[in-house]
């Protein structure tokens, strides 16, 4: 069964989700333009770690050739617009 | 010596004032700072530290300290505490686990007469993630049926094979070691964030357990020690805003139980505390003063009580 990729505008709503599941901060009030080492997300590199793993989980959904590795989310200046077109790719 | 300390808090206290009026400035959320040193970083894969060791040094900077001491025995000295890494490896990149590895080298370097400091060492780490952690956002509906499932805790395996060299005694050491840490997204719990009801970032903290083995030369011969191991670290900033962070308080303890071996008779403990004021406002570069205290496995467990200040890089 082919599930269907999600359109860019989901897949920003979906990271969105991710993030705000390890910082707590509602997905709504998570801007694009944040990064995700640097304030007011404030990763550190343990949580990236974990936070590739659980996109891994969310990209092999919907495209099992693909992967998230921890030099994505660990890349400094990743920001929450970049590794969601970084993501984008990887699931449509 | 102390006027030298002194000297040095007097700095450090105006870059604290100068770091508060920082936190202060209102920044224009659709233009943020520029960071121009990660970047580079970045670039070519580096990751600067105090140290790799599993401690809260992985979490502190680098530091660069020069001490012009008028009073003291020894009128000018130095002190480097340095770690790098660079790139890392996942084993099982399509894998629901994560298994990193990456070597790491680092420098420790002091001059001071009665405590030279001169080692070096290099060595391959791993972290392991058997599965990710459950992931529970205050809104929104996951993606798909069962998106962010996983248990409430996770474990993370972090282990280290480490060979260093003492150039003051000539002397060659191993350090083995494999640690557990628990980690979950559940707010305030291990690895998880404190934050206020700005959301802006406050602390957390991780405790660590596991073993450690030991062995260095000793004369003609050589020795060893395994150790089992308890520690928690935990950072606060109380000086930050939505879009910098200025202040960071550390602190960590480390209780080393005695299993076998002659290296090292007895139980050792650590404790360290430090404070540091990054002037850039992303955590990357800046001043800082840090005190500790117990044996150091550095040295052969040798005791030493240490307050340093100097400059901090973190990458």
């Amino acid at each position: 069964m082919i599930t269907e990729a999600p359109s860019q505008a989901d897949v920003v709503t979906h990271v969105k989700w991710y993030i705000s599941g390890y910082t707590q901060i509602p997905p709504d009030d998570i801007q694009v333009i944040w990064k995700l080492s640097e304030p007011p997300l404030s990763f550190d590199d343990t949580q990236l770690g974990y936070l590739a793993l659980s996109l891994r989980g969310y990209v092999q959904h919907y495209n099992p050739n693909e992967t998230v590795l921890a030099t994505d989310t660990r890349k400094n200046g990743q920001s929450v617009q970049t590794l969601t077109a970084l993501i984008y790719q990887k699931v449509k | 010596m102390m006027k030298a300390l002194g000297r040095a808090a007097c700095i450090w206290s105006g870059v604290w004032l100068i770091g508060a009026a920082a936190a202060a400035q209102t920044a224009d959320p659709a233009k943020p700072p520029k960071d121009p040193i990660g970047s580079w970083a970045d670039g070519i894969g580096l990751s600067v530290r105090k140290a790799f060791d599993g401690t809260k040094a992985e979490k502190s900077p680098a530091t660069f300290l020069w001490v012009r001491d008028f009073a003291g025995a020894d009128k000018e000295y130095s002190l480097i505490d340095l770690a790098m890494k660079i790139g890392e490896r996942d084993l099982v990149p399509k894998s629901p686990s994560m298994l990193l590895v990456y070597p790491v080298g680092e420098y420790h370097r002091q001059t001071q007469e009665s405590k030279r400091v001169n080692t070096a060492a290099l060595g391959l780490k791993a972290e392991f993630r058997p599965f990710a952690p459950r992931v529970d956002p205050p809104s929104g509906s996951p993606p798909f049926p069962g998106a962010g499932a996983g248990p409430v805790v996770v474990p993370l395996f972090i282990g280290e094979a480490k060979i260093g060299r003492d150039f003051e005694a000539g002397k060659t050491n191993q350090r083995y070691s494999v640690l557990v840490m628990p980690f979950s997204t559940r707010p305030y719990w291990p690895g998880s964030d404190f934050r206020d009801r700005a959301h802006v970032f406050r602390g957390r903290y991780y405790p660590y357990a596991g073993v450690e083995y030991y062995r260095a030369d000793v004369g003609t011969s050589s020795q060893r020690v395994e150790f089992g191991v308890a520690r928690l670290y935990a950072e606060w900033w109380p000086v930050s805003s939505l879009e910098r962070q200025v202040v960071q308080l550390t602190g960590e303890g480390t209780y080393r139980r005695h299993l076998s071996g002659h290296l090292f008779d007895g139980n050792a403990s650590e404790i360290s505390f430090g404070a540091n004021v990054y002037v850039d406002g992303h955590g990357h570069l800046g001043f800082g003063i840090d005190y500790v205290r117990g044996e150091d496995p550095n040295q052969a467990f040798a005791f030493r009580e240490r307050t340093t200040a100097g400059i901090k890089i973190l990458l």
